[in-house]
């Protein structure tokens, strides 16, 4: 980092990423534009950062804003990064269900919605499947993979007692031989 | 203003937001449970129509939670639905962040991130599975599902133009 980028920067440089960003690619395009274009950190960095949003709970790439503002300028960076990334998806999503009630009654909408769902849920599914094969899976991962798909998404078991199960098994079950 | 209702958006959310290991589309299914299931705030159309349009919309899809909150108690509902998302966490975030340092040489929190991912990805099938079948009334709905899956999988193109030929063919087999 060479010098301290302004505040306006920082959530401009937001403000592009989220809009940017149709369809999901946040990641990469917060990598094309923090990375490439401003250098306000390196690939090293930027990854070092998205481990650490990742870890963490939280949307990852909300996490990875509060990380660089903070990063770039303390407190105020990341508030700055946060308005950027949020301010506008945030009037336009509001704006778009208020269209989605508005208009929820005209007969092809529902049907329309139904299927860009079906889609988005397997572009859900195939993302798990992506983070699943980029594992060296051994069995236990698996068996910890469909022991919380069954409870979560079959029983529907409230994701907190699910978490206060699945968490103390894994942490015993798979050994940690960190980087 | 119905400031019950606010008040209850903000702890769900609130303990929700510390709770979202894995990101946005792992809570999608307790969101779904308390959501619809519990609280009866959204039927499960509507809960499915807003799910397609923040994962297509620009911006953290995470943002479905201010459609939520609009949903139930208007823009104070939306904004307070935003802020406790996203608040416990980012403060969470900073000061690890702030405290780098002392985490450089553990590993405590790799350790727990190895340890957490298969849970992770276990939420995220769930959260795929539980619209799929909501939409997956016929083998229009599972096989849309299943090709944008495949195309996620084997691609690294934007999937953005496929989800908006997907609503097509919904209008077309549904409408």
């Amino acid at each position: 980092m060479i010098e301290r980028p302004s505040l306006p920067l920082i959530a401009r440089s937001y403000l592009k990423i989220a809009l940017s960003s149709f369809g999901g690619g946040l990641s990469a395009w917060t990598q094309q534009i923090v990375v490439e274009e401003q250098r306000w950190i390196d690939d090293r960095e930027f990854l070092s950062g998205l481990a650490l949003s990742r870890m963490l709970p939280g949307p990852t790439m909300v996490n990875f804003a509060v990380f660089l503002g903070s990063r770039l300028r303390g407190f105020p960076g990341v508030v700055a990064a946060l308005a950027g990334l949020l301010a506008v998806p945030f009037i336009g999503a509001v704006l778009l269900a208020m269209l989605y009630f508005e208009y929820q009654h005209i007969p092809q909408v529902q049907p329309a919605l139904a299927g860009m769902a079906a889609a988005a849920a397997g572009m859900s599914i195939g993302m798990g499947v992506k983070m699943l094969m980029r594992r060296a899976g051994n069995l236990i991962e698996l068996l910890i993979v469909a022991a919380a798909f069954i409870l979560i998404g079959i029983m529907r078991v409230p994701l907190l007692v699910s978490l206060l199960f699945l968490v103390p098994c894994a942490l015993l079950l798979i050994r940690g031989e960190t980087k | 203003m119905n400031m019950g209702v606010l008040s209850e958006l903000i702890s769900f959310f609130g303990g929700l937001s510390l709770l979202s290991f894995g990101g946005g589309n792992a809570v999608i299914p307790e969101i779904q449970r308390h959501v619809v299931l519990v609280m009866n705030w959204l039927s499960d159309a509507e809960f499915v129509a807003l799910y397609a349009i923040s994962q297509s919309a620009p911006g953290p899809s995470s943002l479905f939670v201010a459609q939520i909150g609009w949903r139930i108690a208007g823009w104070p509902g939306a904004i307070a639905a935003t802020l406790a998302m996203y608040t416990p966490s980012s403060i969470l975030v900073y000061l690890v962040e702030r405290s780098r340092q002392r985490f450089r040489e553990q590993n405590w929190l790799a350790r727990l991130e190895k340890s957490l991912a298969p849970i992770t990805i276990g939420l995220i099938f769930a959260g795929g599975w539980i619209v799929a079948q909501e939409v997956g009334k016929d083998w229009t709905g599972w096989l849309l599902t299943a090709g944008m899956a495949f195309f996620v999988v084997t691609t690294k193109l934007n999937p953005l133009p496929l989800v908006l030929v997907a609503g097509i063919i919904g209008m077309l087999a549904w409408g």
